[in-house]
Order: C-alpha cells, then structure tokens, then sequence
C-alpha cells in the first residue's frame, strides 16, 4: 500500500497511463470521425495528445509542489507542537547565574533549536528502524524513554542519534512521524485521483467537433510558462534565503556601520550579546576593506583582460584570415572552459612567485597580492571579452567597412573610425559583464589574494595581500570561524546578500547598454 | 516594344567627351574559389561619362565593378588577373597601393551606409583620412562643396551635427554620394545605387548622376535597363560572366549586334 503512495510511483503511474491515454484518445478521436478522419476538427494525434498531457502534467507538477511544501510544512510543525514550557528548552537554574533577562533569552532560543534539531534527528532514526521492519508503527506509539535501552537499539540498526532521548523528545518525535505519515499519504492519493479524473475526463469529451489542437497548445504554453518560472523562482528563492538573515545583521550590528565600516576582525560575539563595552559588538564587520580587496583586484584584472580580449577580438574578427580564425577562436574557448581552481594554483604557483622575484620582496613581502590574483584573473577573462567583443564587432554590417574601405582607408583606420565607434555600446557591455564577472569570481583569490581574517583600512599597495567579499565568505562558512549563533556568520549572509546586488546591478546595467546597441542596426 | 523607351533617350546628345579611355581592362579575370565568376572582360571606360554595365543577376557586373577600386582584394577567396589600367597605370600592380588607388576611385552601394556618426563627420570621413584639408575652415568647405554636388546641402545644412542614419534612404545615398565626391575621386563607381529607394528619390540620384559626369567618370551598376538607357553613354552587357556587348547606349538598346543583348533588352532572358 505505502510503495504505491510514494512520489516516484505516481510518476510511474501518470506516465503508464498518458500514454495508454495517448493511444486510447487517438483511436476513440478516430472512431468518432466515423471513419472519415478529415472530418475531425482535430487530428487524431493531438486528441491522443490532449489525453495524455491532461493526464500526466497537473499530477506531476501537483506531486513536485506537494513534495516542496510537505517538507516546509512539517518544519513548521515542529515549531507549534514544542510547549512553551518544554523542560529540555528552559536552562537550567545553576547555569542562570546572574544572566539578564535578555541573555537567558537568548541561550533558551539556541536551546530551542538545538532541541528541534534533536527531535527530527530521533524522527528520521525511528523511521529508518520502522524501514528496515525492526517495528511497527504501532510498537512505538508504546515505547518509553526511560523504559527500553532505546538509543542503543537504534544504533544497534545503524541509526543515528545524536543526543541523549527524553520522554519528551520521544512523544514529539512520534507526533512529527505520525504528521509525516499523514502527509506521505494524503499527497500521492491526490495525485493519483487528479490523474484518474484528468484521464476520465479527457477521453470522455473527445468527439468530432472537439478542438483539441487549441487544448494541445495551451498544455504546451502552460508547460513552458512552468518551466520559465522555475528558472526565476530560483533566483526569488536565492534572495529569499539572504533576506532574513541579512536584514537581521543589519539591525544587529547597523546597516551604515556595515557598509562604511573600515575594518574587519570578527571575534565571535553571540548574536544578541554584544561583548564589547557600551553594548558594542566586539566583532568589527566593516564592509569597506573587502569591497575595496575586490574592486582592486577587479580593477587590475579589467586592466589586464579588455586591452588583451579587445585587440584579440578585433585580430580574429577584422585581421585574420579564415584559417588563423578557425583555429585561433576554438583555442581561446578552451582557455574559456579551464576551471578557475586550475587558474588560481597558477597564480599561486607561477605568477605570485615572479611577481615577487620582478619587484622584489620589499614592495611584495608574500607572493599573494593584489596583482597575482588580478594579472591570473585578467587572463582568466580574456576569451570572455573577446568572444562578446567578437559577437558585438561582427554584428556591424559589412557595409560600414565596404564604406570607410572603399574611401580609401586603411584596415586599421576602418577599425578605429568606425567599426569601434559603432560596437562601442557593445563592447561597454562585454566589459561590465566581465567586471561582474571579476567581482564574483572566488577560487582564484582565495588561492591569489591572501587569506588575512582581519584588516583594518585600504591596502594601497598592489603588490600587498588584501581580502575580498567572496574569500571570507568561504574561509567563515568553511569553518575558521564560529557556529551559526556568531554574529559574523550572520555577517555572511550580508556580504553574499550585498554581493548579489552588485553584479545584479553590473548585469541590469550591461543588458541596457548591449540593448541600447541592438536599436542602431535594426 | 522598346521604342517607346528609346524616344525620351535624346541620342543627339548624347557626346563622349574624350575619346582617351580612362579606365581600360584586358582580359580580365575573377576567380571566387574555383568558381571563374568573370572571363576575359575587355573593356574601355571613357572620362567624363556615365558607363552603364546591364545584364542579369549574377552575370558577375558587380563583381566586375569591384575590381576597378581592388575592393575584392578585402574578399579572401577572390583572385583577379588580366591587367585593368587607370590613366594607364596598372592598378593591380604591386607597387600600387590599393588605399590610394580607393581614394581616386570612389564607391558608392547598393544599400545606403553612412557612418553611425553625423552627417558632417560622413563627409569629412575621407578628408580627414587623407589628410585634404589643412585647417578647419578648408574642412568645411570641402563638406559644403561635396554636399552641393550631391545636391543635399540645402536640406542638410541646418542639422549638419545630426546623425547620418536618421536621413531618408534617398538623401542617406546622396549622402554617400557626397561622402565619395568629397576625397576628389577621378572615377567614382556606383553598385546599383537606386535599388534601395523609392521612385521619387530614384529620380533625383539619376539627375545627380547626370551633373556628375561632368567632373567625374562614372560607372553604374543597374538592374533598370531604363535606368541604364536615361543616364549612360556607354552600356555594357554582361551575361554569364562573359562582357557580351559594349557600345553606345543608343546602339546596344536600338541595334544590339548579339542576340542575347537583344534577347535581355527584349526581356526574354534575365
């Protein structure tokens, strides 16, 4: 009973039946024609169409939300079935000490969580232990705590369990299960009464004059509108999981110390519980310093990348022959296609160590700078500018260079007189792209750039180390830092939150530009 | 048929200036890839007249055209040989810049291209390349000058500063008219230059082309026999890549020797 009721087996039972829906409305969509099949409005294939999309698609995309919104509601769950007054949640009274009001607050909420976090952990280990058909559900609807070793048979069966089960813990594990259950059930029967009605139905209003190529249309249209709003609901999804977080630090530690604060050093402060004297976070999360680190090596690696990409670009399309062109353009994507990783042990490698043997160890005491991480990440972007400045130069008509070519300029007075003026919108745009692109980039200088966890101030100096938004959000969220209480993991999400509207606003502003080209030649 | 067409053709005007040819080709021949798209065109190109080469699409007159300003040297599969003289100078020798060789002899396209830029800058383009004009003022008046000649002045002066792409087909040719008179060409060679434009328009590029020809020698491609029979002296036809008949105006559309001439005018191949 329970193997049917399950997402994929659904699935199997919608795509077996739209295509027995496929054959039967065709032949039903025939026999209705009276064996006259011109005198269908439709043909007999799309009636069959019409059969099997209606039979197959609201199922699926049910099951697919059903899926997404069973495992947010149970979360949810969990959260109003916990009683306020949960003995596991309240701290105990030898540890309340002389703690205010507020930090006694705080210290219950990590409780709290850490409770939550227990009791789905002890949910999934019952439910594996119910799988492998050591128990019924029923058996432990009448365990204890207390009673049987519990966790120890658990974890005789291989599960996990993580902190010590309390009655409560138990009983609340069990409702959630239960909850679970209910909704593991409830989901698939939907569905599978959706496909039966969609099946029934569809094949009960074929007939002569029914249109079915307009339904078969519409399905179509309606899928693909699905599949587009899936692409922009990742991206809503994406500012949805930064939101909260980041509007949190910002009330936390100040929108405006953030983002014109001039240092960095996290020092682990709990969030709520500022540390420092006059309730001031000890943690100093100033946006300045890093957002300087990645303008500066942004900055060097446009410098390198739009002279190199532009001539490169202008070479192939306006120079080269086909030959030069059908090889050179290919070696190029190549470089397009090597993992940043593999650029950033280059710098680390190769470049760092002859930056520092050129200048000398004074000016550039490490061999991870501002101008390793930027020189690689110049060459990083090449073929990235070349390739859209290839495309905008060669979208201008042939008859500009036949023009300017045929008063007597020079291949190179053509290039600069006219054929850049007029990709000149164009190529703007490839370059904001590319310094978007610069601005996310992140393995290159995590490897390139330096690795300091606390400055103070703008490093002037392009051969001295610096930090940027993306290498601390790796070097925090890979651990060198505190747990997710610390005010500097909230930070984070600040960071990330104020790095996506940077390059959403450097592509916004591309777009306009690249579209503002697109009106002159057409 | 083409009588009525033959009567506003005014033959008794119809003087050739000099009797030295300008432009003078010898056995020419084109090559794109392995396609031979031009065989053994001989030809003399008179000054100080309009020549017409007729003939229909892809009968290689275009093609012809672009080896008198070297402009498929910019095609990388094209080939040309024979000898085509300028002045008596070949122009496909090596010591022969082709850049120069442009600057003499103007082109004008099918498709009005002016520059994204103003109309101003368009007809300064060349000077300014070529260096023809020592100051500003000498600047200005050559645009003035050009543009008087394509008789586009009196609509443009007032917004010289306003883009080139924003005129009317027609005036954006006559533009590119002006933009070629405005290097001093001895020659100025057009590709079908009417193709793109309305009637209206049509007539005053002829009429313009008509003016021309007493400073320059002008050579037009045109897919309008009446076109060719209005504003040329001499007419070419080409078919097949082959020159098929040169003559007078007059002569190819009234008495043409060879019947496939006759059979084009007539209107029974093309």
């Amino acid at each position: 009973m329970s193997a049917i009721l399950s997402g994929p087996a659904v699935l199997l039972v919608a795509l077996v039946l739209a295509a027995v829906g496929f054959f039967l409305g065709r032949s039903r969509a025939i026999a209705s024609s009276g064996g006259d099949q011109r005198r269908l409005h439709s043909l007999p294939k799309q009636h069959g169409w019409h059969v099997a999309l209606a039979t197959f698609v609201p199922a699926v995309i049910f099951i697919m939300l059903w899926t997404f919104f069973a495992g947010l509601a149970s979360n949810v769950y969990v959260e109003t079935i916990i009683p306020g007054d949960q003995p596991e949640v309240r701290l105990p009274l030898d540890q309340r000490g002389d703690l205010t009001e507020r930090e006694i607050e705080i210290r219950e909420a990590g409780r709290r969580d850490l409770f939550i976090a227990n009791v789905k952990t002890l949910a999934v280990a019952i439910r594996g232990y119910i799988d492998n058909g050591n128990a019924t559900f029923e058996d432990v609807e009448t365990w204890r705590a207390d009673l049987a070793p519990l966790q120890e048979r658990l974890r005789a069966d291989g599960q996990v369990v993580g902190a010590t089960v309390t009655q409560g813990m138990l009983t609340l594990a069990r409702d959630l299960i239960r909850f679970d259950r209910t909704m593991g059930w409830l989901g698939p029967t939907i569905a599978l009464a959706m496909i039966a009605i969609g099946f029934l139905a569809s094949l009960a209003v074929i007939s002569r004059d029914f249109r079915a190529r307009i339904s078969v249309e519409r399905w179509v249209r309606g899928f693909l509108v699905f599949a587009s709003t899936m692409a922009i609901l990742t991206t809503v999804a994406i500012l949805y999981a930064l939101t909260a977080p980041s509007l949190r630090f910002f009330s936390e530690y100040g929108f405006f110390n953030f983002l014109f604060g001039l240092e960095w050093a996290p020092a682990g402060d709990v969030v709520g519980v500022p540390e420092g004297p006059d309730g001031q976070y000890e943690s100093a999360l100033g946006f300045l310093p890093l957002i300087w680190g990645t303008l500066y090596i942004s900055l060097v690696a446009l410098l390198v990348s739009v002279p190199l990409g532009l001539f490169a670009a202008i070479y192939l399309s306006e120079f080269a022959t086909k030959r030069v062109r059908s090889l050179v353009k290919p070696a190029l994507e190549i470089l397009a296609g090597v993992p940043t990783i593999v650029y950033g042990i280059f710098a680390l490698v190769t470049i760092g160590p002859f930056l520092q043997a050129v200048v000398g160890s004074t000016i550039m005491p490490n061999t991870v700078s501002v101008m390793t991480a930027g020189v690689v990440m110049g060459m990083m972007l090449v073929p990235f500018v070349s390739s859209l400045s290839d495309d905008v130069i060669n979208a201008v008509p042939q008859a500009m260079r036949d023009g300017s070519l045929g008063l007597g300029a020079t291949p190179s007075e053509t290039v600069t007189k006219v054929i850049l003026p007029a990709a000149l919108p164009g190529i703007v745009g490839a370059i904001v792209l590319a310094a978007s692109r610069a601005i996310g980039e992140t393995m290159i200088v995590v490897l390139a750039a330096g690795a300091l966890s606390n400055v103070t101030g703008l490093e002037p100096n392009p051969f001295g180390a610096v930090v940027t938004v993306t290498t601390r959000i790796v070097a925090v969220l890979t651990g060198e830092g505190s747990g997710f209480d610390s005010i500097d993991v909230l930070a984070i999400f600040a960071l990330a939150f104020t790095l996506f509207f940077i390059t959403l606003g450097l592509n916004l502003l591309a777009q306009r530009i690249v579209a503002k080209y697109r009106e002159q030649y057409e | 048929m083409e009588d009525s067409n033959m009567n506003d053709m005014r033959l008794t005007e119809r003087r050739v200036g000099q009797a030295e040819a300008k432009i003078s080709a010898r056995d020419c021949q084109v090559w794109y890839g392995d396609n031979h798209a031009i065989k053994d065109v001989n030809v003399d190109i008179d000054d100080k007249a309009v020549t017409a080469f007729i003939g229909p699409s892809g009968c290689g007159k275009s093609t012809f055209l672009r080896c008198l300003n070297r402009m498929n040297d910019t095609i990388d599969i094209a080939r040309v040989e024979g000898e085509i003289t300028l002045d008596g100078e070949d122009i496909y020798d090596r010591r022969v810049d082709p850049v120069q060789l442009r600057a003499k002899v103007g082109m004008v396209f099918q498709k009005p291209n002016p520059f994204p830029k103003s109309i101003y800058d368009n007809v300064a383009y060349g000077p300014r390349i070529h260096g023809l004009a020592k100051d500003k003022a000498e600047l200005d008046a050559i645009v003035e000058n050009s543009l008087k000649k394509a008789a586009l002045w009196k609509e443009v002066k007032d917004r010289l500063t306003a883009p080139g792409t924003g005129l009317s087909g027609g005036q954006q040719q006559r533009l590119c008219i002006a933009r070629a008179i405005a290097t001093s060409p001895e020659v100025l060679l057009m590709d079908e230059p009417c193709s793109a434009l309305d009637p209206i328009a049509t007539a005053q590029v002829e009429e313009l082309i008509d003016e021309l020809r007493a400073g320059f020698s002008v050579v037009i491609v045109t897919h309008s026999m009446q076109q060719a029979a209005r504003v040329s002296q001499k007419t070419a036809f080409f078919h097949l890549g082959e020159l098929v008949e040169f003559g007078d105006t007059g002569q190819i559309f009234t008495n043409p020797k060879d019947p496939r001439t006759e059979s084009y005018i007539t209107g029974r191949i093309g």
